[in-house]
Parts: structure tokens; C-alpha cells; sequence
């Protein structure tokens, strides 16, 4: 680890305003996450445009600041209404409601408060202590291997993704085709555009806004409940809840680490993580009837793992753009808006690397008000979820044309959000991924700037991406994997059929 | 008139569909839509890639081949041999968390069951079709307006008709167009006077003039640029 720069990441953090755009930024975090429909993708889809005239540090931490608030936030309406913030806190509700419906949500609340906290703060310190060796891997990564890094997330999404992996890989190659309009990135061609207006091509920041605000607002407004009735009663003690997720230091460790590892994951995310700690955690109860009962360590589980995510999702987003869920896809976004390129200038000391420095340490801090706000306002969060989704539709779509609009003054952002919003609310409907069309339009430029310059590098042979005697091993193993993850869940289908039969 | 109008437009549509039924061997859906719109987008995007220089040319052509070749497979799946059409259209899985759900949905209510999703693809049920369709049509109508009267006028115009759907009372409908011209106005302020202008009329409308904001709350909300 750089002392150094870890220093001068630490004193920029540590500055009045740099620390209000943290807190301010878990507190927006908990409300978007705790309000049924919305989520850290979309709340930090509708913040990007809107930290554009701020430091590119600042702008970095306060999205962070959504994304780990939103965690915890999501926890709220799957506890006190049976209805998950987000999709990372859907197995919160198994035990988070029951023990809401037995008088005991203040304390299911403060558990989840804890456990967030906790197990967030324990992954990013670990993913401190690690950057040093991430530093390592990523600066041994070479042009051609840094296209076949892209092209495995995409692959890797399409596999991680539930649903056809035709359809998967469809939602990535048409990502990609998405960056291809406008200024090709190596030359000065004008690609499919006569217009001045797109002469930049379809603006990333808008398409982002679209598939998480625009087609998650339709989709709310044709849903019905998700508002908590009046007599949502908020009992139980706070403290009795911090006891018991110290109680369980081993559900928290593993499950924040178990939701770290499948961060780290492109695709796989919180949503994903929640799930497989709540089941770890069932499987390795002594009474695994209790759970979906009310069972504290259901909820230490799965709050503890989603936190556990983020720290897991950053390691790919900042090492090779690759975006280990939606949220870190709008984080790239951002990083991109920023002129910031995830890759290896992020881990340099003469590049961004108090900047990455700063981001975790930011988390840290984040987790701590995380701590702080959930248990002092344990009482109060439940009138978050008696907002009617009627007054966040229009007011969600406002801020997403405006701050769309703001961005560049350019009419065709405000006509791509809609575009965008209508093919994300079908592609939602029909089972396509949307993070692999997200990754796509993410990693469009930075996969076809490696392309051309790698088969710059062969005189335009596509043999450096095979050839492991001319050109090294690392290009082939990625290739290997890559065809191992697209056509293992087949072999293994036709293995386990061959084995039955 | 308009019934008519309606039904006509209803057997049109119930025609079409009983020819795409035919022809894909399935009733089609939005998603055949999608998969034509991937496919189509993607032949013109491959052919005109032809007009770029060769460097430029390589990735388009790999991108827009792949998207045809992707979706053609998912419209002739009905047409393929079991042993393709499987791979094409089964779903596949490596990070499984089903047991769980499957578990705990059974003791859970249907709510929590739509609402699981997994890692990059979730669907879920949708209560009144309505809804979807006018935010849509509403957000087209916004964007027209935005193009005509400039976006600060667009907006509040945007939540009343909302509202209007939406069937808010008045008070709570009046407190949301004004708080929706407010956030419109400060973008205004801060961010960009273009918000008042019509891009394609070019019309400007007169802007209610406020006492100057402090600058310290000027600076904080922009981030030090003001």
C-alpha cells in the first residue's frame, strides 16, 4: 500500500465539505433505498447528472455514499411492509416482516443497522489490506487481455443472469452496438449520424437514466401496494437488536464475506449474495424451521451480505470497468463523466489512486453513519414508506429529464431516455439482462480502444488472442474461460442427463 | 367514431397477430417486437458499417453481426432442432439460489415472490398495464413539451396531467406541481438557463424573477462553481 498517497486519500476525505457530501450521500442513499420501487441504481442514476459541476472526488464519494446507504435503506420497506427498497434486501423480508408483525421491528431494524454497518466496514478494511496485490493483477493486464477482461464480465453476466444465455449475450453485443454511433474512438470516422447532435454518440449518462429510472417508474405505475398502511407500529427495543447481531459475530463474517466474494462477481451483485447468505445461514442453523418465522439470523444474513457486496462489486467496476452490478455500472458511469478511467491509473500514485483510496475510506466512513442514523432514527423510518408512489413517479421522471437535459443541453439525451426507458421496461419483462446491456454500453469504448490497438499490435492478425507462444498465456487462458462459462452450464446439462440416464 | 376507430385498429392488430402466430409458431409478444427492433437495428447498423475506414468498420461489424445473428436465433427458436432450441431458449443458471425462494416462498405471500430477482435478469407482474403506457405516453408528451415551451414550463405541465391520471386530490396535486416547477426553477438558476428555452420553437417564456439566492447556499449547492 502506497503510505503516501493513503495519507493524502485520508486528509482529502477528512475536509468539512468532502465529509458532508458522505453523509449526505448515505442519508440520500437510505431514503431512495427505503422507498418501494426505487433503488441505488436509479438513485444514483438521477444524482450523476447533477454532480457534474462538482470535484471529480467529491461527485465519486457522494454516489458511493447512495450506493452503501441504499443497502441499509432497502432494509426498511422489506421490514416494516413486506416489500424490498431494493432487491438486495428480498431475503431481509423472510424474517425482517415476521419479526414486525410480532411487535419486534425496531429491533429487526437496529439488527439490520448493525449488520450492515459491521460487516460494510470489515469488507472494505479487507479490501484495503488487498489493494495492494489488486494493484499487482492489474497492472499486469495488457491490451489484448484488457478486451478479453470485458468480454469475460459480459460472459459472466449472461451465465450469472437467470434466463436464456442467448438472451443474455444479446443484451451485451446490443450495449456494445449502442457505443458505436458518433466519433469512432481510434479515427476520426462519423459513425451512423449525419447530425450534429450526435456527433458524441448516445450519451451513456442518458441511457443509464432511462433503463433505471424511466423503465422502473413505468413498471411502478403499473404495480399495485407497496405503501405501508397507518398502523404500522414500530416495537421492540433498538438496543436489544445490537446485542444480538453481536451475538452473532460468525453470521456476520461469514455472510459480509460471502456477499464480498459474490460482489466481486460481474453481475452477480447484492441480489444474488442476499440469497445464497440467507440460505447459508438456514443451512447451518440448529433450528432451520425457525427461519421465515422471525429468525433473528435471517436478517443479520442477509443485511450483512448485501453490505458485504459493495465492497466485493468495487473490486472489478475499479480494476477494469467491468461493472459487478447496476449500481456499479451508474459508479463507472460517473467515473467516466468524471474523465476518470477505471483501469490501471486508478491504482497508479501518480494517477488516481487517492482517488480509490479515498472512495473506500469514504465507505468506511459511510458505514459509520450508516450505524449512526439507522439506530438513532429507528422510530422515525417508517414514515418512508408511506410515500405514495403516485408522488415519486412524476417527481423521479422531473429530476430524470432535467438533470438528463442539464448534462449537455442536447435534445437527443432527453429523446434517448425514453428510447431506453421503453426498451429496458420490455427487456425487464422479457427476461433480457439489463446490467449485460448496461456493461455493454459502459465497456463499448474502452473494449473497442483495446480491440484496435490489439490487432494494431498483430498487424490485424486476431491470433494475439490465441497464440500463447508469440503473444503469452494470459490471452488464451481468458479465452478458455470464456468458452468454459459460455458452454459449461450446457456440458454440465448434458453431463448430468448422460449420468441419469 | 372513436369506437369504431378502436375496434378497427383492435382487429388489425388481432389479425396481424394471428399472422405472426403463424409465421413464428408462437402468439406474439412485446418481446417479438424487441427482437425485431434488435434484429433490424442491427442489419442496418452491420450494412452501414460498410462507409467507415477499416479500423473504425471492426467493431460495429462484430457488434451489429453478433445482435443479428443473437436475435434471429431467439424469432426462429420455434424453428430450430431441440438440440439448438434448447440452448437458445433454456434458461441457464450458475449462481443458484432457487432452493431458498422456493423454500421460503412457500410460506411467504406472492408479493415477496415477484418481487425475487436474481442477478442480471428479474421479470415481475404488473398489476394494471395501464400505468406503464400513460408514463410513457405522458414522458413522449413531456419531451414534446420540453422541445416546444422549454422544459421549466414542461414540467409542472407534465405533473398536473400526472396528477390528473393519477387521480390525486387537488391540494396534494397542487403542492406537487409546484414543488416539480420549484426543482425545474433551481435547475434553471444553477445549472442551465436552456431549461426556459423551447429547443426547436426556440421560444422563450418570461421567468419569474426571485431576490438573489445567497451565495454561500449558490456555492454549496454547485459544488464551489458558482
Amino acid at each position: 500500500m502506497s503510505v503516501e498517497t493513503f495519507v493524502a486519500a485520508a486528509e482529502t476525505l477528512f475536509t468539512l465539505e468532502t465529509m458532508a457530501w458522505v453523509v449526505m450521500g448515505v442519508l440520500l442513499g437510505i431514503v431512495v433505498g427505503a422507498l418501494p420501487g426505487l433503488g441505488p441504481p436509479l438513485g444514483m442514476a438521477i444524482i450523476l447528472p447533477l454532480t457534474l459541476p462538482m470535484e471529480p472526488t467529491n461527485a465519486i464519494i457522494l454516489l458511493i455514499g447512495v450506493y452503501s446507504g441504499s443497502m441499509y435503506g432497502g432494509s426498511i420497506a422489506a421490514i416494516l411492509i413486506n416489500t424490498p427498497g431494493v432487491s438486495s434486501s428480498a431475503a431481509t423480508m423472510f424474517d425482517g416482516y415476521p419479526m414486525s408483525k410480532q411487535g419486534r421491528a425496531a429491533t429487526a431494524l437496529s439488527i439490520s443497522a448493525t449488520a450492515s454497518a459491521i460487516a460494510g466496514a470489515l469488507t472494505i478494511v479487507v479490501l484495503l489490506l488487498f489493494s495492494p496485490f489488486l494493484v499487482e493483477v492489474v497492472l499486469a493486464v495488457g491490451t489484448p487481455e484488457r478486451f478479453l477482461v470485458a468480454i469475460l464480465g459480459l460472459a459472466m453476466i449472461t451465465v450469472v443472469a437467470r434466463g436464456s444465455i442467448v438472451k443474455g449475450l444479446l443484451a451485451g453485443v446490443a450495449g456494445l452496438l449502442v457505443t458505436t454511433v458518433g466519433s469512432a474512438p481510434m479515427s476520426l470516422d462519423n459513425r451512423y449520424t449525419d447530425s450534429m447532435l450526435l456527433y458524441d454518440g448516445v450519451s451513456f449518462v442518458a441511457v443509464l437514466i432511462g433503463l433505471f429510472a424511466i423503465a422502473e417508474m413505468m413498471k411502478l405505475a403499473g404495480q399495485e401496494g407497496g405503501i405501508a398502511e397507518d398502523g404500522v407500529r414500530i416495537g421492540g427495543g433498538v438496543s436489544a437488536g445490537i446485542v444480538s447481531t453481536l451475538k452473532r459475530p460468525i453470521t456476520v463474517v461469514k455472510s459480509g464475506f460471502l456477499g464480498m466474494v459474490i460482489g466481486s462477481i460481474p453481475g452477480a451483485g447484492a441480489t444474488v449474495s442476499n440469497f445464497i447468505a440467507y440460505s447459508e445461514a438456514v443451512r447451518s442453523s440448529d433450528d432451520p424451521d425457525s427461519f421465515g418465522d422471525g429468525n433473528e439470523t435471517g436478517v443479520v444474513a442477509s443485511e450483512a451480505s448485501n453490505n458485504g457486496t459493495v465492497a466485493g462489486s468495487l473490486v472489478p467496476a475499479i480494476s477494469f470497468g467491468i461493472p459487478g452490478s447496476s449500481s456499479t455500472a451508474v459508479l463507472i458511469g460517473g467515473l467516466l463523466m468524471h474523465d476518470l478511467r477505471p483501469g490501471q491509473s486508478m491504482f497508479d500514485p501518480s494517477g488516481e489512486l487517492a482517488l480509490t483510496y479515498a472512495m473506500l475510506l469514504a465507505l468506511l466512513l459511510g458505514n459509520l453513519v450508516i450505524l449512526l442514523v439507522g439506530l438513532s432514527l429507528v422510530t422515525r423510518l417508517g414514515i418512508l414508506t408511506k410515500i405514495d408512489t403516485n408522488y415519486i413517479i412524476p417527481m423521479v421522471i422531473v429530476l430524470s429529464f432535467l438533470g438528463t437535459f442539464a448534462l449537455d443541453t442536447n435534445p437527443i439525451d432527453v429523446l434517448t431516455i425514453i428510447v431506453f426507458g421503453v426498451l429496458g421496461f420490455y427487456m425487464v419483462r422479457h427476461n433480457y439482462s439489463v446490467i449485460a446491456f448496461v456493461l455493454g454500453v459502459v465497456l463499448g469504448d474502452i473494449a473497442e480502444q483495446n480491440l484496435y490497438r490489439s490487432l494494431e499490435l498483430s498487424d490485424g492478425s486476431y491470433m494475439i488472442f490465441v497464440n500463447p507462444f508469440e503473444y503469452g498465456w494470459l490471452s488464451p487462458l481468458l479465452v478458455l474461460v470464456i468458452c468454459l462459462i459460455l458452454v459449461g452450464p450446457f456440458l454440465q446439462g448434458r453431463l448430468e442427463r448422460y449420468r441419469d440416464g | 367514431m372513436g369506437t369504431t376507430l378502436s375496434r378497427t385498429l383492435r382487429d388489425a392488430i388481432s389479425a396481424l397477430a394471428d399472422v405472426g402466430e403463424i409465421v413464428l409458431r408462437e402468439r406474439p409478444t412485446m418481446e417479438h417486437v424487441l427482437l425485431v427492433i434488435f434484429f433490424v437495428t442491427g442489419a442496418y447498423m452491420f450494412w452501414g458499417a460498410r462507409e467507415f475506414s477499416a479500423g473504425a468498420a471492426i467493431f460495429p461489424r462484430l457488434t451489429a453481426g453478433a445482435t443479428v445473428v443473437l436475435s434471429a436465433l431467439l424469432l426462429a427458436r420455434n424453428y430450430l432442432p431441440e438440440p439448438i432450441r434448447s440452448v437458445v431458449s433454456s434458461p441457464t443458471q450458475m449462481v443458484s439460489t432457487g432452493d431458498v425462494e422456493e423454500d421460503v416462498a412457500a410460506s411467504d405471500d406472492e408479493q415477496a415472490d415477484s418481487d425475487r430477482e436474481s442477478a442480471g435478469t428479474y421479470t415481475y407482474d404488473i398489476d394494471d398495464p395501464r400505468g406503464p403506457a400513460v408514463v410513457g405516453v405522458l414522458s413522449v408528451v413531456y419531451m414534446v413539451l420540453t422541445f416546444t415551451i422549454g422544459m421549466l414550463y414542461a414540467t409542472p405541465i407534465f405533473v398536473a396531467l400526472y396528477a390528473l391520471w393519477a387521480d390525486i386530490s387537488w391540494p396534494k396535486a397542487t403542492a406537487l406541481v409546484a414543488s416539480s416547477f420549484g426543482i425545474a426553477y433551481v435547475f434553471f438558476l444553477l445549472v442551465t438557463p436552456e431549461v426556459a428555452v423551447g429547443w426547436y420553437t426556440e421560444w422563450r417564456f418570461p421567468v419569474p424573477v426571485l431576490p438573489e439566492l445567497p451565495f454561500v447556499a449558490v456555492s454549496a449547492l454547485t459544488g464551489g462553481s458558482a
